[in-house]
């Protein structure tokens, strides 16, 4: 079979093709919304984030000590440091949701989002670069609705209602990274991140009679807060054969306090009055320390395994969250992340090989215990898989990456709810040289 | 094969697995716990349940009253009205002579003893009269005495009076004159005999002229008025209710405690502000063949003293199984602001739309018993 290349216009347009399907499909349906999400995700902080790069997306997550000339590593600011190319990417995510609980009753979500947006280049090629990102921290993202009926002595008839418990919003990141090439071996890096953002937790109690106006209670909690991640990278060239290269890496971000407010407000969203008054608080969230590996025995294969540790039962809060009370029990737990995956190239360097054989083909898995526990010492654990394409273009250093990810999280052991994701992502990935030094010749 | 379209194909293909979904549902509502929302219902009493005097304003309504009255309730009512005509003549009745007048009186309304034989006495106006914002209790000083008395039975529904033929003949110019909406001012009625307030729908009474040559012509209603002089001799009105009437008032003023603990700071998913009324009262309280109209169409409205402002809440609120229930979207939002430590209004009042012009009554109980006016509050609690 042959197969044409993708050249410059073809790749527009199935880029475009992408981000249309991704971006439609949202809308398509009703129940589609940006609160169509993990029930799980309403508790804590919400459910948090994980993206790194759309390469280690595609292998598990994680990628702390991925080096590669196509795509910024930002997950560790050392590897900041081996850039060759000024690159700009963009990432969405579409994820379907089927939550089902001990009774087998099935509810179906879909929600769209953005993955990232992440701008680095060098300042120095593979000795010193700088990255800026902005990704979700953290989502909120639930709805669940019960159905009841009141008995009003007015009417003959019980007069039905809905409540709907509605989670939106969560908390952005913004870092600004910078990495440094001590020496072939040793690379260092530090990024300044701001966290900020609107954690809204709803309840909307809805009657189909119009003579009951429906009632919408909204708690909104604004947080924002500065903090910093350093991170190294070890780089262990020709470590069992002369083509192999073996990279560790590690970061730690620091605990960050978080200041904001919380205000109770009734009605809808451009028409809220406000109950009570705006309560000052702050939270601080955990620092976060990653282990990752990263093997590459040849130019075409590349393994990697990652862990991540953040103690959130040491988070502490003057606010209320779903599973943390600061004057009772908190139901937080020490967050845990492995994953592991691979990549292959078949072409490996060979840039003449045919289209399908310069494909990046990666796989990965995931293991992700929740930092919440939903009920008394019940752990809630996700597990995936991810299977994802890294599409070359005739522009050098550019591609399309496409990733699928499915996994399960919870039980529907006491009283719990599993969930079964499967989730599409489609990166941009644009590289090219920039501030180039015009020499004389 | 072209490899944007496999992309393109696979994309869709994904897509259209991915966009497949179903309405949420109460899945991990578990999960959720007692997190409130559940909407209850509570019955707040009124806090003061009072007479507002009222200046009912009559004029040109759809019907005018006369005649006098004693409630063994509520003592004695006499009622006075003022009416008066236009009319197009044709140029064959202007040239002739008038021969007779008629004044046709169509009964709509009884208020009193049904079998009374009632005497009204007919009297010119000998000046113009305003009939806009006329409070009720106004005197108009009436002119010459047309008819001392016409008498009919209170059970008559149309009633046409004669009218004498020298009064005719003195005013057989005006009434053929093309000035005759400001030469003529129309009559007084007042009564003299029978136990009955009488009403005559505006739009069906008339005054038929018709000449010598048997040209007719109508002359309608312009403009009415009803007057009202209210005397308490012989009332026996129980201390635990609130007279609420139609016409010569009071009306009634409301108060509500909202800012209790119940219920401030909740979300207001309905209100109905109910009036049930007693009727076990006027019942024994109505002598045989006495007929006393319930007054059964009200408006509510808010009334902030401090700036003066008032507004209609509720428009027509009618009587059904023994209440008078009042709801709009105006009231919710007015309540709802109370609930919330606002202050848009102080009190209510209940009057009758002045439109209705009736002597109709309405008793309701005053707190603290238990049927006494009460708001009935659907809310949604604001906190967990």
């Amino acid at each position: 079979m042959s197969v044409a290349p993708l050249t410059p216009l073809r790749l527009l347009r199935a880029g475009l093709l992408t981000l249309a399907v991704l971006m439609a499909a949202p809308t398509a349906v009703h129940a589609q919304e940006g609160t169509d999400g993990s029930i799980y995700s309403r508790y804590g902080l919400g459910q948090l984030g994980s993206f790194t790069s759309a390469q280690a997306h595609a292998m598990g997550g994680g990628g702390l000590a991925l080096l590669s000339y196509n795509y910024a590593n930002t997950a560790n600011p050392a590897s900041l440091s081996d850039q060759v190319l000024t690159r700009a990417s963009l990432g969405l995510t579409y994820q379907t949701l089927e939550a089902t609980d001990v009774s087998d009753n099935l509810s179906r979500l879909a929600s769209g989002s953005l993955q990232a947006v992440q701008f680095s280049f060098p300042l120095r090629q593979r000795r010193l670069g700088v990255g800026v990102a902005f990704k979700p921290y953290s989502r909120r993202n639930y709805r669940v609705a019960v159905d009841s009926e009141l008995t009003d002595p007015d009417r003959d008839e019980p007069v039905p209602y809905a409540i709907s418990y509605q989670g939106n919003g969560g908390l952005q990141q913004v870092d600004v990274g910078l990495g440094y090439r001590l020496n072939r071996h040793l690379s260092f890096g530090a990024t300044g991140s701001f966290l900020f953002g609107l954690i809204e937790d709803a309840r909307v109690t809805t009657f189909e009679d119009p003579a009951y106006d429906d009632a919408i209670v909204t708690e909104s909690t604004r947080l924002s807060g500065f903090t910093g991640t350093l991170g190294a990278m070890l780089t262990v060239p020709r470590l069992l054969s002369s083509t192999d290269l073996l990279a560790v890496g590690a970061s730690v971000m620091l605990p960050v306090s978080l200041d904001g407010d919380r205000v109770r407000t009734f009605g809808e969203s451009l028409d809220r009055d406000t109950l009570g008054t705006v309560l000052s608080g702050s939270a601080t969230l955990p620092m976060s320390a990653r282990l990752g590996l990263a093997y590459t025995p040849n130019s075409r294969w590349t393994l990697i395994a990652d862990g991540l540790y953040e103690p959130w039962s040491s988070f502490e809060s003057s606010y209320t969250f779903s599973g943390y009370d600061p004057a009772g029990t908190s139901r937080f737990t020490d967050r845990l992340r492995f994953s592991g995956g691979a990549e292959v190239v078949p072409a490996g360097d060979d840039l003449l090989a045919p289209y399908l054989r310069r494909v990046a083909y990666r796989i990965g898995f995931y293991y992700d215990q929740a930092y919440i526990q939903p009920t008394s010492s019940t752990e809630l654990h996700t597990v995936a898989g991810t299977l994802g394409l890294g599409l070359p273009t005739l522009i050098p250093g550019t591609r399309i990456d496409l990733t699928i990810e499915v996994g399960t999280r919870g039980t529907t052991e006491r009283a719990l709810v599993r969930e079964l994701f499967y989730s599409l992502s489609a990166n941009v990935n644009i590289g090219e040289r920039w501030f180039n030094k015009r020499k004389l010749r | 094969m072209r490899i944007d379209w496999i992309i393109g194909a696979l994309l869709i293909g994904l897509a259209s697995t991915l966009i497949a979904c179903e309405d949420p549902s109460n899945v991990g509502i578990g999960l959720v716990g007692e997190e409130g929302g559940t909407p209850f219902i509570v019955d707040i009493p009124g806090a003061t349940v009072s007479a507002e005097p009222t200046h009912d304003l009559t004029g040109n309504a759809a019907r005018f009253l006369t005649g006098s009255v004693f409630d063994p309730l509520l003592g004695t009512t006499t009622a006075t009205a003022y009416v008066d005509f236009f009319a197009t003549a044709s140029a064959d009745f202007q040239a002739s002579t008038v021969d007779t007048v008629v004044l046709r009186l169509k009964r709509d309304y009884l208020y009193g003893d049904t079998t009374a034989t009632i005497t009204l006495m007919l009297r010119a106006m000998p000046e113009d009269w305003s009939a806009e914002d006329v409070p009720a209790d106004t005197t108009l000083e009436p002119g010459d005495v047309i008819l001392e008395g016409f008498t009919f039975s209170a059970a008559d529904t149309l009633i046409e009076v004669p009218l004498p033929a020298d009064w005719v003949a003195a005013n057989d110019e005006v009434l053929r004159s093309d000035d005759f909406l400001t030469a003529f001012n129309g009559f007084q009625l007042t009564t003299t005999a029978g136990n009955a307030v009488v009403g005559f729908n505006g739009d069906d009474s008339s005054l038929l002229a018709v000449t010598a040559s048997e040209d007719t012509t109508i002359f309608s209603i312009t403009k009415n008025l009803s007057t009202y002089v209210q005397q308490a001799d012989g009332a026996d009105l129980p201390p635990d209710v609130l007279l609420i009437r139609d016409g010569t008032g009071p009306m009634g003023r409301l108060t509500f405690d909202f800012a209790r603990d119940s219920t401030r700071q909740q979300v207001l998913n309905r209100v109905v502000v109910q009036l049930p009324a007693v009727e076990d009262v006027l019942a024994a309280n109505t002598p045989a063949n006495f007929h006393r109209p319930l007054l059964s169409t009200l408006n509510l409205r808010g009334v902030d003293e401090t700036s003066g402002n008032a507004a209609t809440l509720v428009s027509s609120a009618t009587l059904s199984d023994g209440v008078i229930a009042f709801e709009s979207a105006d009231l919710r939002t007015i309540v709802q602001r109370l609930l919330f430590d606002e202050t848009p209004i102080t009190h209510f009042t209940i009057e009758a739309p002045a439109t209705d012009n009736t002597l109709n009554v309405l008793l309701v109980r005053i707190p603290p018993a238990e049927d006494a006016p009460r708001a009935r509050l659907t809310l949604t609690p604001t906190d967990n």
